[in-house]
């Protein structure tokens, strides 16, 4: 039950995604609106896998378990975000898509937080995690660069509405600064 | 009781009877009768001569143009504007014209809408954020109003200005732009008979989510540039500041060309995404002035377009 629950909520916004795809669900831009949707979720889990660990202090309530899952969602909606971009929005058009990348900072910074995520994925599973040791927890710390580059991106490719941005930065600082009790 | 008789006299005539249809015709029944502006009910915008014109491509749908707004004074979201801006009261609306003319001058909206007859006009329209739209908008050439003003020579300048009311536009009680929304255009550009005074929208007064009841529309310019709700127009001697570039002067010009060859740190400019399009869809290629380039290029021959974005 409480794995149905976990995978229906981190499952959501494929839903959407799908409602959208099969015509079920109005959009008017559909090909912003599956970004829009893929890039929170992406951050969402972000917040929540960092969240985890200040669960444990605090409330004695073991999550761990869903960090992998949740770290790999994380990942998935980064994956699926960067795919509409390549697929939907420019048919792989690969002279457009590098000119385009060549102009755009916030491209740039997407691709890097991405590209980053990538070893982290990789090493995600416990033959990496045995065979990494003590490394594997120095190199999953490049989690943070993901978030510097995830909220840059971000933050170059806003017009006016800052408030999701801002919240995501505020909820990130908390996360940081608020000791997390009988950390090592 | 049974027979009883009718006179003569109660029989409408059939001339009385077709000045009457008449009347209601010019009145604009139809669209006083489904609850539009009682103001501009006067204004028969399903009457309006539709121009020719070389578009090929469908209509964008009324739906997506009145539910799909960048109209930040009801809010930042794109649909922010639908959802609120039937709190802004149009009724009464003038226009106050002052600067340099010879004597300043307010038109009620009934009186400016009536200077020239209504033309349906299909225009493409291409948001600086990178997507497009064809609508079939109402109204006549900005020029027929201008014509009607003394400008003194040292009108080089145009302003517009769009309501400011934040109790009934509550994007404008957070400061993300610096309101009164200001727009602004040189004399040339705004003599051109391309740009247009709208009053309407798919045969029906613009919806006010869409700039009600009066706006511009510059087809070959970024979208920002065809200003809503206007209430006052002002001239002047040299280039005024606008909205957007105060708010942001290295993205956003005075001019606001549609331009693929000078790029945007947000958007690309080199093609944009119809709406309306499949999600299979390729983007289109984003045309030259969008697309208006033989009727209005000569206005910028001479000038440094990436200078002058």
């Amino acid at each position: 039950m409480k794995l149905f629950l976990f995978y229906n909520f981190c499952n959501a916004p494929i839903y959407f995604i799908l409602a959208i795809l099969f015509g079920i669900y109005y959009v008017t831009n559909p090909i912003d609106y599956l970004l829009s949707i893929t890039g929170h979720a992406a951050i969402i889990l972000l917040i929540i896998l960092l969240l985890i660990p200040h669960i444990f202090f605090r409330l004695q309530i073991n999550l761990f378990f869903y960090r992998r899952p949740i770290g790999l969602y994380v990942f998935l909606y980064s994956f699926l975000h960067t795919l509409i971009f390549f697929a939907l929005d420019y048919q792989f058009a690969w002279p457009s898509i590098l000119h385009e990348i060549k102009l755009h900072l916030y491209l740039q910074l997407g691709l890097l937080a991405l590209i980053f995520l990538l070893p982290l994925v990789i090493t995600s599973n416990d033959y990496a995690k045995k065979l990494l040791s003590d490394w594997w927890g120095k190199l999953h710390k490049l989690i943070y660069l993901v978030i510097i580059f995830t909220l840059l991106h971000y933050y170059f490719l806003i017009k006016l509405d800052f408030n999701f941005l801002i919240m995501y930065i505020v909820l990130f600082l908390i996360l940081f600064i608020v000791p997390k009790k009988n950390a090592q | 009781m049974a027979n009883k008789k009718i006179l003569a006299s109660e029989i409408t005539a059939e001339k009385i009877y077709y000045d009457r249809r008449n009347f209601l015709k010019k009145i604009g029944f139809a669209s006083a009768a489904i609850g539009f502006s009682p103001l501009l009910s006067f204004a028969n915008m399903s009457q309006a001569k539709k121009i020719p014109h070389d578009i090929k491509d469908s209509l964008t749908s009324f739906k997506d143009v009145t539910s799909y707004n960048n109209f930040y004074e009801f809010g930042l979201q794109k649909s922010s504007p639908k959802a609120h801006a039937h709190k802004m009261k149009i009724d009464p609306w003038s226009v106050d014209i002052s600067g340099h003319i010879e004597t300043n001058k307010t038109y009620a909206l009934e009186d400016l809408v009536k200077l020239a007859s209504l033309e349906e006009r299909v225009y493409r329209l291409r948001c600086v954020e990178g997507w497009s739209m064809v609508i079939p908008w109402i109204g006549f050439s900005l020029s027929v109003l201008l014509k009607k003003l003394a400008l003194t020579s040292r009108a080089k300048y145009i302003i517009f200005e769009t309501l400011f009311r934040p109790d009934e536009m509550e994007g404008q009680k957070s400061r993300v732009l610096d309101w009164p929304y200001l727009e602004a255009l040189r004399i040339d550009e705004a003599m051109h008979p391309l740009t247009l005074l709208c009053f309407g929208v798919y045969g029906k007064v613009l919806p006010n989510q869409n700039g009600a009841p009066v706006r511009l529309i510059i087809p070959w310019k970024y979208g920002f540039k065809s200003i809503k709700s206007i209430v006052k127009i002002k001239f002047v001697e040299s280039m005024p500041k606008t909205t957007w570039a105060l708010s942001n002067p290295n993205e956003y010009g005075f001019y606001a060309n549609v331009n693929p060859n000078v790029d945007h740190p947000r958007w690309t400019q080199a093609t944009e995404r119809r709406i309306g399009d499949s999600i299979l869809a390729k983007r289109r290629k984003t045309e030259f002035l969008n697309g208006y380039a033989e009727e209005v290029g000569y206005l910028y021959s001479g000038l440094d377009l990436k200078k002058n974005f």
